[in-house]
């Protein structure tokens, strides 16, 4: 049967073990609690890029042996940064598990050879042009740069080109001393590896680990009403997003605000999908939560062709005021905490999916939950909560950005 | 009926006396089911001047069936908690969704009502007409999707080689009397699917599949007739940061003997990070983030494609490094590489086995090339079979392209093979 069991090292690390035996592969991650929130900005990136050169080898490893290593096990593996959080994960079938363990924990020590990092440097500069022909992800890191402003959370996540340029290994050795000591990382092994042996192998390649306290600091967030266009004259379509604050992952309202957004923007029989996608005033409209440590925001965003664009940001306001103002119906909260039920559900049925809900609930709450617990949390929801959310958390001082080729 | 000792799946295979056939997967350790039907009648068979009837077909039917308008069949879908997408591609019209177990016979009968009984409304056509025009629209802002678009015209032409959008004048034209016309003959039965994984009972699967469809007849008119592609080299435009390169290449088709080696082949190629093409574009030389390289199979044609993006100044570079990898696998691979890339596939094929979504879309491929569904030990067998000498004598005898090549982005390149 399915069983959970939590450990701390004696050197700090927090090792979450989830042992299912009717799986058939196992999932290994390493949550590291560092991410662009923690960065100065003059070495904005650096997180990202640390994340690249994490699997560029160590002291017994170069580059070539840590991707031919993962390769010999049939590893599935890839690691991303966020604004909070930095993650590196294999799944493999279980006779690799220990092998899997071994090559992350020493990974996650790097040897951060100066000519990895200048060739590496390149890859990044080459994702950051990659992103850069992507307009809507250029409309989003311009958008959450608007509304933090000064604050931190504003960082880009992959830095500029000008900060990862300047960008020394000297600087990056310095971040990764101060963010990866065991203290502010999680462990958090699932599948079918049994108990003993994964909490044998935690202290076996973790345990030489040295204690290394980190701290984050929270900055208040200002947000304020504010409205910019920017003009772009390299596209023809126009992109609307807007941003305002929203619960935080600690916050008990999360899941009502998590299911609130679903009732209005997910992609299938939401509300702004009804009102925008299914008479094709848009191609894409999206109403998200950023549920992240100490504060939240909503996100909304819509691509439309630009002689539309006042149209269509008139309805989409006209829809989130009609929610804020009536709230939702019981019957939209049955769909789509249905939904929600079976995306959770089949999220469970792979050890990548618990690994991922067990890691990052542990980073943020501390605390575990099963299955059936989370499904009880989708199912406490009520729609006077999910107004509880909207009273508390008002629209109409957004932080508004758009961008498109016409003149604002 | 096949069992497979592995974690107790159970295998079916099922024909309707109309030419359909089901074919279902039973996973005791999954709660979900999974559920495609796939029907002929894709992209490949619009019509002249008609490209897009395909996909905007599809979505039509979703827009109201068997007596529900749309927000009625969307309502019953979500209150079940149904995941669900609907598509076309080439060879068929397909319909996926994914679910907790208990609600499979209901979902079932929405799918049948919206395959054999759809409104097709006017109305309800406009607003799929202007929601295809507005991702036609935002395509051309994608260097990335631009480019995705072309290879596949240049490599294949006409009819295969369409955007499955359509375009803008063609999509315009199609009224909704031409479409309803066009979907009477296309999406028919002989030749299709419907596949299930997952958790379900067997018996009252198959009783229900027999009742909702079996008594159903629907032709579907041959698709028009190949004409020679484009191929070649072609460069378009674009206000890019980078350089967007993709490149097709022609390969075994996957019910031929050798498909197997060249699918071993690939893996070596662009299997995982220490594959020839990561390993060597991107990470000794730093030139690209995204490099990579599939395998695909149509009945009758297999083929590769590649795709890298890098900036301007390194875009020749890598194309060539690209182009060099792909051709010197004839040289033959070391026995750690093969290793690796058995390795790689059965991991891959084992952890297949933990989703329902993502074995439906195993067992249709299974039995559309193969008419019959081969269990995951099977398969793994067909690969663990491949020696090396095997590999490298097969692939002495290859050598990849000619190549068709198309770049997106500020400057042209040369290609050099």
């Amino acid at each position: 049967m399915q069983e959970f069991k939590h450990y701390q090292l004696s050197n700090g690390l927090t090792v979450l073990v989830e042992s299912n035996p009717a799986q058939v592969s196992v999932a290994v991650g390493f949550f590291v609690k560092t991410g662009s929130r923690d960065e100065n900005p003059a070495v904005m990136g650096v997180s990202h890029f640390l994340e690249h050169m994490m699997f560029k080898g160590t002291a017994t490893r170069s580059a070539e042996d840590v991707n031919i290593e993962f390769d010999a096990m049939g590893a599935r593996y890839n690691a991303y940064t966020s604004q909070e959080t930095t993650c590196y994960y294999a799944n493999v079938l279980p006779e690799y598990a220990p092998r899997a363990l071994a090559l992350l924990a020493d990974m996650l020590r790097p040897a951060l050879r100066t000519e990895d990092f200048t060739t590496e440097k390149n890859v990044i500069l080459e994702e950051i042009a990659m992103y850069m022909d992507r307009p809507a992800f250029t409309l989003y890191e311009a958008a959450v740069q608007y509304y933090f402003g000064a604050n931190p959370m504003g960082h880009s996540v992959l830095g500029t080109r000008d900060t990862v340029g300047a960008l020394t290994a000297a600087q990056m050795r310095e971040y990764f001393d101060s963010r990866y000591g065991p203290e502010n990382s999680i462990l958090v092994i699932t599948g079918c590896l049994p108990q003993d042996e994964a909490l044998a192998l935690a202290q076996q390649y973790c345990g030489h680990w040295v204690s290394r306290p980190a701290t984050r600091t929270y900055l208040p967030v200002v947000a304020k009403g504010q409205r910019r266009h920017m003009r772009n004259d390299k596209i023809t379509r126009h992109h609307l997003s807007m941003l305002f604050p929203a619960p935080s992952r600690q916050d008990p309202q999360r899941h009502a605000a998590g299911l609130l957004v679903d009732i209005l923007g997910d992609a299938e029989g939401a509300r702004l999908y009804w009102a925008l996608v299914h008479p094709g005033l848009v191609d894409e409209v999206e109403f998200s939560l950023n549920a992240q440590d100490q504060l939240g925001t909503f996100f909304v965003y819509a691509s439309c062709a630009p002689e539309n664009a006042v149209q269509v940001e008139t309805i989409l306001r006209q829809e989130v005021g009609r929610m804020w103002a009536e709230g939702a119906t019981a019957l939209e909260l049955e769909r789509f905490r249905n939904k929600a039920k079976t995306s959770t559900v089949l999220s469970s049925e792979l050890p990548m999916g618990r690994m991922r809900a067990i890691g990052t609930r542990w980073q943020y709450m501390g605390s575990y939950c099963t299955l059936a617990e989370t499904l009880e949390q989708l199912q406490a929801v009520t729609c006077e909560q999910m107004r509880d959310v909207c009273r508390q958390y008002a629209w109409t001082e957004a932080s508004v950005l758009t961008m498109g080729p016409q003149e604002a | 009926m096949t069992t497979d000792s592995h974690h107790g799946v159970r295998q079916y295979v099922h024909p309707l006396p109309n030419g359909m056939t089901l074919l279902a997967e039973q996973t005791a350790a999954l709660q979900s089911v999974s559920v495609l039907l796939m029907l002929p009648g894709g992209t490949g068979y619009d019509a002249a001047g008609m490209a897009g009837a395909a996909t905007l077909h599809v979505e039509w039917t979703t827009r109201g069936a068997g007596g529900r308008d749309a927000r009625a069949l969307t309502q019953a879908f979500d209150l079940m908690g149904v995941q669900r997408s609907s598509w076309a591609d080439v060879t068929f019209g397909a319909y996926r969704a994914t679910l907790l177990s208990e609600h499979l016979a209901p979902t079932l009968a929405l799918y049948a009502d919206m395959i054999q009984r759809p409104h097709l409304d006017d109305a309800e056509l406009e607003g799929a007409r202007e929601l295809c025009l507005q991702q036609l629209q935002a395509l051309e802002d994608e260097p990335a999707q631009r480019l995705s678009v072309l290879i596949k015209e240049r490599y294949f032409g006409f009819p295969r080689g369409r955007c499955s959008l359509g375009t803008r004048a063609e999509v315009e034209a199609l009224t909704p009397a031409v479409l309803r016309a066009d979907g009477l003959e296309r999406y028919g039965t002989q030749g299709a699917y419907i596949v299930v994984a997952g958790n379900f009972d067997w018996p009252r699967l198959k009783a229900q599949v027999e009742e909702l469809f079996g008594g159903w007849h629907k032709a579907t008119r041959p698709a028009p007739a190949d004409q020679p592609a484009p191929r070649g080299y072609v460069h378009l435009p674009h206000p890019a940061e980078q350089v967007h390169i993709g490149l097709a290449w022609d390969a075994p088709a996957e019910r031929t003997p050798q498909s197997h080696l060249h699918q071993v082949g690939t893996q070596v190629l662009s299997g995982g990070m220490a594959a020839r093409l990561f390993a060597e574009v991107r990470e000794k030389r730093g030139l690209c983030y995204s490099v990579y390289a599939g395998y695909q199979s149509y009945l009758d044609q297999g083929f590769m494609m590649g795709y890298s993006a890098t900036t301007p100044e390194r875009a020749q570079q890598t194309l060539d490094q690209f182009i060099h990898e792909t051709m010197r696998l004839n040289e033959g691979v070391t026995a750690a590489e093969l290793d690796r890339a058995l390795v790689g596939i059965k991991s891959r094929i084992i952890m297949q086995g933990e989703s329902a979504a993502a074995r439906v879309s195993a067992l249709a491929y299974d039995y559309y090339h193969y008419q019959r569904l081969r269990s995951l030990a099977e398969v793994r067998q067909h690969y663990q079979q491949i020696t090396l000498d095997e590999l490298n004598t097969w692939l002495a005898g290859q050598k990849a392209g000619p190549f068709t090549v198309v770049t997106v982005g500020p400057e042209p390149l040369v290609v050099n093979t």
